[in-house]
C-alpha cells in the first residue's frame, strides 16, 4: 500500500518536468495580452490556429513592458515567436535588435492593412485600436472640457491613472493642452510646461489606480465619480453588459490606444510564427476580435453590426473624423522616465 | 499574577486583529453578491461565482499547478536549507559569513529582480520548461526561510547532548535523528510552512518564468482580475482564504503542530 502511494506521489510530483508527447509537434510561444482580448485570442483564434497548422501555441499573458523586458532577457536564445506590445514600444524594440522585418510576400493578409498601422517601416502591424478617454459613472454628467476636471466641485471625486501606465503620458499631454491652449499634436512637445498645471489637479485626485478594470469596477460602484484616462477596450465590454460605467472624450480630442504585435527576432518557428501574425489580420479574425473586445481593427473591408459599431471607431475615416490621436512616442519615450518621477513626486503621499 | 491580559493591550489586540482580519472579509462578502459587477456592501445571495471559478478549467489547472510547485519547491527548499543551517551553524569555515550572506541574499534583493536575472541566466543555458525554471526560482527564495528558521532553532538546540550521544556511540544517523531533530522539529516545520506559503503565493519570480502550460494561481488571479468584472474574482479571493486557513488547521490538527509554539 505504502509503495503504492509512495508511486502515485512520484509520478504526479514529477509529471510537470516530462515533456508531454503533444510537445512533440512544433510549437511556438506568444506573448499576449490579458483581458477581453487576451481571452479572444486564447479560446477563439488559437485553437482554430493550432488546428490549422497542426502545432501548438503557447499563449502567455503579460503587458508590454514585462513583453519587452522578456524579449530582453531571452535575447540570445529567444523564448518567444511572437509578442503583442502597444505601438510605443515598437521603436525601442526595433533600435535594441528584439524584433525582425515582416515579410511580406509570406503575410497576404497585409494587403488589407491600413497603412498608418503599419509602424517603424515595417517592424510591427496594429492588431486593435482602443479610444483613450475618461470614464464616469453612469450618473453622473461628464465633462465637455478636460479644464472642468480641475474646478472644486470634483474635489476627491477624481481617480488618476498611475504615473507608470501608458495614459498617464495621455494626462500629461491633456494637462500641457490645457496649460497652452495648444492642440494635442502641439502640446505634447511642451509637456515640460504642464507641471504646475497637474500639481493643482491634486486635491481632485482621490487616488491612483494601476488597473483599469478594477478602476471601472469603483467607479460603477461610486467610489468615485470620474477616473482619467483609460483604453475603451477596459471599459466599454462592461458598459455592454449593463454595469454603470461608460467612457466620455472631452472635446479637446480622445486618444488612440493601439495594440500590436511584433516578429521576435530568431525566434523559434520563424515560419509559424509569420503565419500565425498573418492570421491575426485577417478581416474574418480581426471581426470577431473586435466584436468581443471592443477595439477598432486596423484592416480594411469589415462591416460591424450596429451593436458593435456603436463601441467603436471604424472605417479609418471615422477615426479621423473623432480626432484619435497618436502621440509621438519616439519623442516620449525619450523623456517618459523624468516625468514619471516627476508625476510620482507630485501624487505620492 | 493574573494571567488576565490588561484591557488596553487587548484593545490593541483586537484592533490590530480588525485591520488585518477585515480585508480578508471584504472579499468573502463580495462573493456572494448576486449581481453582475463586483458591489460592497453585497446585494442579495448567491454561490454561482464559487462554480463558476471552481468549474473554471483554467483555474483548476493554475491551482494545480501551483500546490505541484509549493509542494516540491518546499521538498527542495528542506533538502537543501537544512544541511545549509547544520553547516552554517555547527561548523566554522573560512567564508562562512560570506555563504550565509549569499544564501539569505534572496531575502535582501527584490523578487522581481532576482526573477528577472534567472530568466536571463536560464535562457543563456538554454534551459527550458517552465515549471523546472519556477522549481529552481523557487527554491532560491525558499531556501532563506528554511536557512533562517531551522538555524534558529539549532542555535537554541544544546550541543553537548550531541556530544554525550557520539561518546555512548550513536552515529551521525542516530544522533541526528533521535538527539537533533526532537529539538529542530518546530523550526524545521516553520522552515516548510512558510517555504510552501512563498511558493504558493509568488508572482514576481513566476512572472518571468511561467508559460502556459506551467501557469500559477497567482498568475492566474492577475489575469482574471483583467479578465473577469463580477465577483468571480471575489469567489478566488475567498477560497485563497479559505485554503490558507484550512493549511493552518491541517497543520495544528492533523500534523500535531502548534502554529503558536512555531511563531513563539
Amino acid at each position: 500500500m505504502n509503495t503504492t502511494r509512495r508511486a502515485l506521489l512520484g509520478t504526479a510530483l514529477a509529471t510537470p518536468f516530462v515533456k508531454p508527447l503533444a510537445a512533440q509537434q512544433r510549437e511556438i510561444s506568444v506573448g499576449i495580452w490579458g483581458g477581453a482580448q487576451g481571452d479572444y485570442v486564447k479560446r477563439q483564434i488559437i485553437p482554430a490556429f493550432e488546428r490549422d497548422f497542426g502545432c501548438k501555441v503557447l499563449p502567455e499573458e503579460g503587458f508590454t513592458l514585462a513583453n519587452v523586458s522578456k524579449m530582453r532577457a531571452t535575447k540570445d536564445n529567444p523564448r518567444f515567436s511572437v509578442m503583442f506590445i502597444d505601438d510605443l514600444a515598437i521603436p525601442i524594440a526595433k533600435a535594441e535588435g528584439l524584433i525582425a522585418e515582416l515579410p511580406w510576400d509570406r503575410m497576404p493578409a497585409m494587403a488589407n492593412l491600413y497603412p498608418r498601422f503599419l509602424y517603424e517601416e515595417g517592424f510591427g502591424t496594429a492588431l486593435g485600436i482602443s479610444l483613450g478617454g475618461i470614464f464616469h459613472n453612469t450618473r453622473v454628467r461628464p465633462p465637455e472640457s478636460y479644464a472642468e476636471l480641475w474646478e472644486p466641485r470634483y474635489r476627491g471625486k477624481l481617480k488618476l491613472v498611475s504615473p507608470n501606465n501608458t495614459p498617464s503620458m495621455f494626462f500629461l499631454i491633456v494637462a500641457a493642452a490645457i496649460e497652452t491652449g495648444k492642440p494635442f499634436a502641439e502640446a505634447q512637445y511642451e509637456i515640460d510646461k504642464a507641471f504646475d498645471r497637474v500639481a493643482a489637479l491634486r486635491p481632485n485626485i482621490l487616488n491612483i489606480f494601476g488597473d483599469g478594470i478594477q478602476a471601472a469596477n469603483e467607479i460603477a460602484q461610486g467610489q468615485a465619480d470620474i477616473g482619467l484616462v483609460e483604453y475603451s477596450k477596459y471599459i466599454y465590454p462592461y458598459t455592454n453588459r449593463r454595469a454603470p460605467v461608460t467612457m466620455a472624450f472631452p472635446k479637446e480630442g480622445s486618444f488612440a490606444g493601439t495594440n500590436c504585435q511584433v516578429l521576435v527576432k530568431n525566434g523559434p518557428h520563424q515560419d509559424l510564427a509569420v503565419a500565425f501574425m498573418n492570421r491575426m489580420i485577417e478581416p474574418a479574425v480581426q471581426k470577431g476580435l473586435s466584436e468581443f473586445a471592443l477595439t477598432s481593427p486596423p484592416v480594411s473591408g469589415i462591416t460591424f453590426a450596429p451593436e458593435t459599431a456603436r463601441w467603436i471607431a471604424y472605417p479609418v475615416e471615422e477615426m479621423d473624423k473623432r480626432g484619435l490621436f497618436t502621440p509621438d512616442w519616439t519623442y516620449i519615450n525619450a523623456r517618459r522616465a523624468g516625468w514619471t518621477e516627476r508625476l510620482n513626486r507630485i501624487f505620492s503621499l | 499574577m493574573s494571567d488576565r491580559i490588561p484591557w488596553p493591550l487587548g484593545l490593541v489586540t483586537a484592533l490590530l486583529l480588525a485591520i488585518i482580519v477585515a480585508p480578508l472579509l471584504v472579499p468573502i462578502a463580495m462573493s456572494i453578491s448576486d449581481t453582475p459587477y463586483i458591489v460592497f456592501p453585497p446585494e442579495g445571495f448567491t454561490l454561482e461565482w464559487y462554480v463558476a471559478v471552481l468549474t473554471e478549467p483554467e483555474a483548476q489547472s493554475a491551482l494545480l499547478v501551483s500546490l505541484k510547485l509549493a509542494v516540491v519547491s518546499t521538498i527542495g527548499a528542506m533538502a537543501l536549507g537544512i544541511p545549509c543551517a547544520m553547516a552554517l551553524v555547527r561548523l566554522r569555515f573560512p567564508g562562512r559569513g560570506l555563504v550565509q550572506a549569499l544564501v539569505l541574499g534572496p531575502l535582501v534583493v527584490p523578487l522581481i529582480v532576482t526573477g528577472v536575472g534567472l530568466l536571463q541566466t536560464f535562457s543563456l543555458l538554454g534551459l527550458r520548461g517552465a515549471f523546472l525554471q519556477m522549481w529552481i526560482g523557487h527554491m532560491v527564495v525558499c531556501i532563506p526561510y528554511v536557512v533562517r528558521s531551522v538555524s534558529g532553532a539549532l542555535a537554541t538546540a544544546d550541543p553537548t547532548q550531541e556530544d554525550a550521544a557520539r561518546v555512548l556511540g550513536a552515529g551521525p544517523v542516530a544522533v541526528f535523528l533521535r538527539v537533533i531533530w526532537p529539538q529542530i522539529r518546530p523550526g524545521v516545520a516553520a522552515g516548510a510552512i512558510f517555504a510552501f506559503i512563498i511558493s504558493f503565493d509568488d508572482f514576481a519570480i513566476s512572472m518571468w518564468l511561467a508559460d502556459a502550460r506551467s501557469f500559477p494561481l497567482p498568475l492566474y488571479l492577475y489575469a482574471a482580475i483583467q479578465r473577469f468584472f463580477d465577483p468571480s474574482i471575489a469567489a478566488l479571493s475567498a477560497l485563497m482564504v479559505f485554503f490558507a486557513l484550512g493549511l493552518v488547521l491541517l497543520i495544528e490538527k492533523g500534523l500535531g503542530i502548534g502554529v503558536r509554539r512555531i511563531a513563539s
